[in-house]
């Protein structure tokens, strides 16, 4: 992991508690603030040492970036808003990577969360197409979109839902090991093929739950305590076939050799994964665009290998048990790995941890997601 | 009642669902607006919230089009796409 070593670094994360059921004192803005005062205060710095701030929510509105700097007394260098989706945390990583690298800032605090009080709202103007097209009918979310797309994939692979049922399952073993995770009693097999359907095939456990929620990242040039997670690489792709396609892989899949070629690692290096799991099928679709098994392997990988657990995949119960946050969804996966890397994960600690790879989904402009990024992460020291 | 409309790329022919601002073959900008309303359902799935059946439709003409679709209808049916404030397939 030579070339990126001196490169900026994350020093700091913070998340706030996630709430299945927010009370109407909880807002946006507030929990955005206390997300991002945690990271900062966890690298060791004050807010007056913050240069650059990047935010991503769908629920900040009217607010953006500007409106939480001047609440919070900030004096930039840079800002940066993204419109909000799985993808969100990776794309203000690959800025702040950037911007730092580029002297535009030192010290840039990323910060996305969501208090979701009107969800089908939201969902029906996603964007204009969403609007024109699928509120009409009646879609009632992504949920079904995902149903849809997770057809197809039992139809091309020969899957059942008892095969996907491994993801959540898997998941919510790691979830009983997390304080913080909204759902951590145990799941079987019999309870997830009896729990209500919500859009056939997929039922409650293959939806993650959304919860009030945001978390914060600090990135650094100032990267030599000894808490210091190295960003080895992240890049992105969007829109790569035009929502043409059948949504069965991502743009990862032609990204996976620019992605781990200059850490020196692979993917089966990783000790630590945190992918996108806003629904089962696609865990399983971006392991595969990632070199985890090929495609055609995918019911072998499922029934073999994942209830082996050779992977440490959402160890934080990801977001199928720790829930949803809107768009803080792959910033979550990014502060358990940073928690992971440092040794810091308490009783899920994976041991050893020295490598992880954290990946964003999302996008869904018309039937499936259109961007799709991630990172390699590596431990201090 | 409208049949369902697709936009034909005037340079290359490509076609697209729904309109686009530039063709992604050619970079063409300027589309043709051509009926296409027969295909075929894919996919079918009930969202319990809504009560809504709808399913992804292969039009003949190429692309994969979300739409409200009947009670029996299920994958492999063949439909007729109506297009409007909302598209609905009946079977044909």
């Amino acid at each position: 992991m030579a070339r990126n070593s001196a490169g900026p670094a994350i020093i700091g994360c913070g998340e706030t508690t996630y709430l299945r059921h927010p009370g109407s004192d909880i807002t946006t803005q507030n929990l955005l603030a206390a997300a991002g005062r945690n990271a900062v205060s966890d690298a060791g710095l004050a807010l007056r040492d913050v240069d650059g701030l990047a935010v991503a929510s769908f629920s900040l509105v009217p607010d953006h970036a500007i409106d939480l700097a001047w609440k919070l007394g900030l004096q930039l260098r840079w800002v940066m808003d993204d419109p909000g989706s799985g993808v969100s945390a990776l794309n203000l990583l690959q800025h702040a990577v950037r911007a730092v690298e580029a002297g535009d800032a030192n010290n840039v605090l990323l910060v996305s969360g969501d208090v979701i009080k009107e969800f089908q709202k939201l969902a029906n103007y996603f964007n204009q197409t969403t609007s024109e097209l699928l509120a009409p009918v009646r879609f009632g979310g992504p949920n079904s979109l995902f149903a849809l797309l997770t057809q197809r994939h039992m139809s091309v692979h020969g899957l059942v839902r008892a095969d996907y049922a491994q993801i959540p399952i898997a998941q919510r073993r790691w979830a009983a090991l997390n304080p913080a995770a909204v759902y951590r009693s145990p799941l079987d097999l019999e309870s997830y093929l009896s729990a209500p359907i919500v859009a056939d095939p997929l039922c409650i456990y293959d939806c993650a739950p959304i919860v009030a929620g945001a978390n914060a990242l600090l990135v650094s040039g100032d990267r030599t305590g000894s808490r210091s997670v190295r960003i080895g690489n992240v890049v992105a792709s969007h829109n790569v076939d035009g929502q043409d396609s059948d949504g069965l892989s991502t743009g990862l899949a032609a990204l996976r050799d620019r992605l781990f070629s200059p850490t020196g690692c692979g993917a089966r290096d990783m000790d630590v994964l945190s992918i996108y799991d806003d629904y089962p099928v696609m865990v399983l679709v971006q392991l595969a665009d990632l070199g985890y098994f090929a495609s055609h392997a995918t019911p072998k990988f499922i029934r073999d290998e994942l209830p082996a657990g050779r992977l440490a995949i959402n160890t934080s119960g990801g977001q199928l048990s720790a829930g949803q946050a809107g768009t803080a969804g792959s910033m979550h996966g990014i502060v358990e790995a940073v928690r992971q890397l440092r040794g810091e994960a308490g009783a899920r600690q994976v041991p050893n941890a020295r490598t992880a790879l954290v990946t964003g989904y999302g996008s869904v402009l018309y039937r499936y997601g259109a961007s799709a990024a991630a990172a390699v992460l590596e431990a201090p020291g | 009642m409208n049949a369902l409309a697709i936009a034909v790329c005037r340079s290359c022919g490509r076609t697209f669902f729904p309109l686009p601002l530039a063709c992604r073959q050619c970079g063409g900008s300027d589309f043709d607006s051509v009926r296409a309303s027969a295909g075929t359902v894919e996919e079918v799935t009930e969202v319990t919230v809504t009560r809504s059946r709808i399913g992804s439709v292969r039009l003949d003409a190429g692309p994969v089009v979300v739409a409200q679709v009947g009670q029996s209808t299920k994958p492999g049916d063949r439909v007729e796409l109506v297009g409007g404030s909302k598209i609905t397939a009946s079977r044909i």
